[in-house]
């Protein structure tokens, strides 16, 4: 198969760059591992207090439906349930699962967005543990719930929303509990980096329960250091929240039937084993990282940058990145949630537009206005997976100018 | 069940119900729902049993990318269930200890 751009992943990011190139009469190829197209989209569904009156439902299922109905409207194709495993700049993609191997293209968009972080502890093997993300998609994308009686690990934006979403469905959360201590968990295991991280992130959050639990957290210091010492669960709509109390093993022998927890002390050690608690389900949260398997494996160098989540290709302020033809938009760039992303795909399409020579003459101002709309979307996001993302984009924005410059035969020591 | 009551119908997104086999044993599922959607509404968690160790695995990441979930359907190895819309009458098998070499620990 031959187009103009491929594609990878036919979530917010990619649906939105390829509506821009489709409708700018270029050949669009989408490809997703996922049989539905529209990636996280369709589990979510939330108010957000940033925008006017009247704007604020985010309804993913319906955006993601409508975006997918535009795309294809415009004359783009979207193949779902195909694997893509390979770039070769310049030349296209490799793929299985398709109606063949190779989808050759003159630019490829690499938009992955994010996976979990697995968070390993004892017994997480057993059936009935699996990935807070994958309870989220569970209930609400096939309405089918993760038991009746669970126990979350991992306290952040996701693992919390997650437990109310599930609570609202009926499900018993017995609660939201510290991961293992230890190397896997690093600071995440830590109960003051923990409240440190929800009371900058979840102020304004969306959602009710992630923003109790920003106000629990984002009072004084004294209440702080008392909800420190204390012992007690804090407590978002009934669902105990222990901010000293570890999950450090899972039991059961065919399926889930109880964790193990232990109190854990200011600087993140096991001071003793607390309880066994009965559940039938338990899940793990570590967070998400950009998902950046085929950019590395296409030569893009990555860069560490905790504040977007993880590793992050180097890349620069229009998308590109140092493979020629090879562009980037959404969580592969640094975890943000859906409204970034679908103002990154629409960058990221203008950008490939110009790069393949189609924007025409008298419209580089779409570039410039693309690259606004994505700091505006940035300014009405409700939530901040990472606190530090702001300072982590200048840094990483230092770094392609120092290439560039370093590139050209320039002296940037 | 695990279902959420009314969700099916409310969602409108997948279709009727069906009948599909997991291991010799008849269930019932929605058409076009993950085939690990429909065997965790009828409380099925073992998808798998490991390799090496015998020891039963199920869903972790729900979006394809830990392969915990692989089972056989319609004599098909290694699909993973959670990727994988379901269709009536579909045979879905466990892959057991020893029946499929891997690389895995």
């Amino acid at each position: 198969m031959k187009t103009d751009v491929a594609i990878v992943g036919a979530g917010p990011a990619g649906l939105s760059a390829a509506l821009y190139l489709a409708r700018r009469g270029l050949g669009v190829v989408v490809l997703d591992e996922y049989f539905r197209a529209g990636g996280r989209l369709a589990g979510q569904l939330y108010e957000n207090p940033k925008k006017p009156p009247g704007q604020r439902l985010w309804d993913g299922k319906a955006i993601a439906e409508k975006l997918s109905g535009d795309v294809k409207k415009a004359g783009a194709t979207i193949l779902t349930g195909v694997s893509v495993w390979e770039i070769a700049p310049g030349s296209g993609v490799f793929i299985s699962g398709g109606p063949c191997q190779k989808i050759a293209a003159k630019a490829v968009l690499i938009a992955t967005g994010a996976a979990e972080r697995a968070m390993p502890v004892e017994g997480w093997t057993i059936p009935g543990v699996m990935s807070a993300g994958a309870a989220q998609v569970f209930a609400n994308v096939h309405g089918v719930l993760p038991g009746r009686k669970v126990v979350m690990a991992g306290i952040d934006p996701l693992s919390i929303t997650v437990a109310g979403e599930l609570k609202k469905a009926g499900v018993e959360v017995v609660g939201i509990f510290l991961p293992p201590p230890g190397i896997l968990a690093g600071s995440s295991g830590l109960p003051q980096w923990v409240i440190g991280e929800l009371s900058r992130s979840a102020d304004m959050a969306p959602g009710t329960f992630l923003k109790m639990a920003g106000k629990l957290f984002g009072g004084s210091y004294r209440e702080v250091g008392a909800r420190l010492c204390s012992l007690a669960p804090a407590n978002i709509w009934g669902i105990p929240l222990h901010l000293r109390k570890a999950v450090i093993r899972v039991e059961g022998e065919e399926q889930v039937d109880s964790v193990l927890t232990a109190r854990i002390s200011h600087d993140g050690k096991i001071e003793q084993e607390d309880c066994r608690i009965e559940a039938d389900a338990v899940c793990l949260s570590g967070g998400l990282y950009p998902l950046t398997d085929l950019i590395a494996a296409a030569g893009c160098p990555l860069v560490s940058m905790p504040g977007l989540g993880g590793m992050v290709p180097l890349h620069g302020p229009l998308l590109q990145t140092q493979s020629k033809g090879v562009f980037l938009a959404g969580s592969v760039t640094g975890i943000e949630g859906a409204p970034v992303a679908i103002a990154q795909g629409h960058l990221a399409g203008v950008s490939i537009a110009a790069f393949l020579g189609r924007l025409g003459k008298g419209n580089r101002h779409e570039l410039d206005r693309a690259v606004e709309m994505v700091g505006q979307a940035r300014e009405e996001s409700p939530l901040k997976f990472y606190p530090g993302a702001d300072g982590a984009r200048k840094e990483l924005a230092a770094l392609w100018d120092r290439w560039k410059i370093n590139s050209a035969g320039g002296n940037y020591a | 069940m695990l279902r959420i009551k009314g969700k099916d119908r409310e969602k409108g997104r997948e279709g009727d119900q069906i009948t599909f086999t997991f291991n010799g044993l008849s269930y019932q599922g929605l058409a076009g729902e993950p085939i690990a959607a429909a065997l965790l509404a009828n409380g099925v968690r073992t998808l798998r049993h490991h390799e090496k160790s015998g020891k039963p695995r199920g869903i972790y990441c729900g979006i394809g990318h830990c392969y915990e979930c692989r089972v056989t359907v319609d004599g098909v190895p290694g699909v993973r269930a959670c990727l994988t819309p379901l269709k009536e009458g579909m045979e879905v098998m466990s892959e057991r200890a020893g029946e499929v070499t891997s690389n895995e620990n």
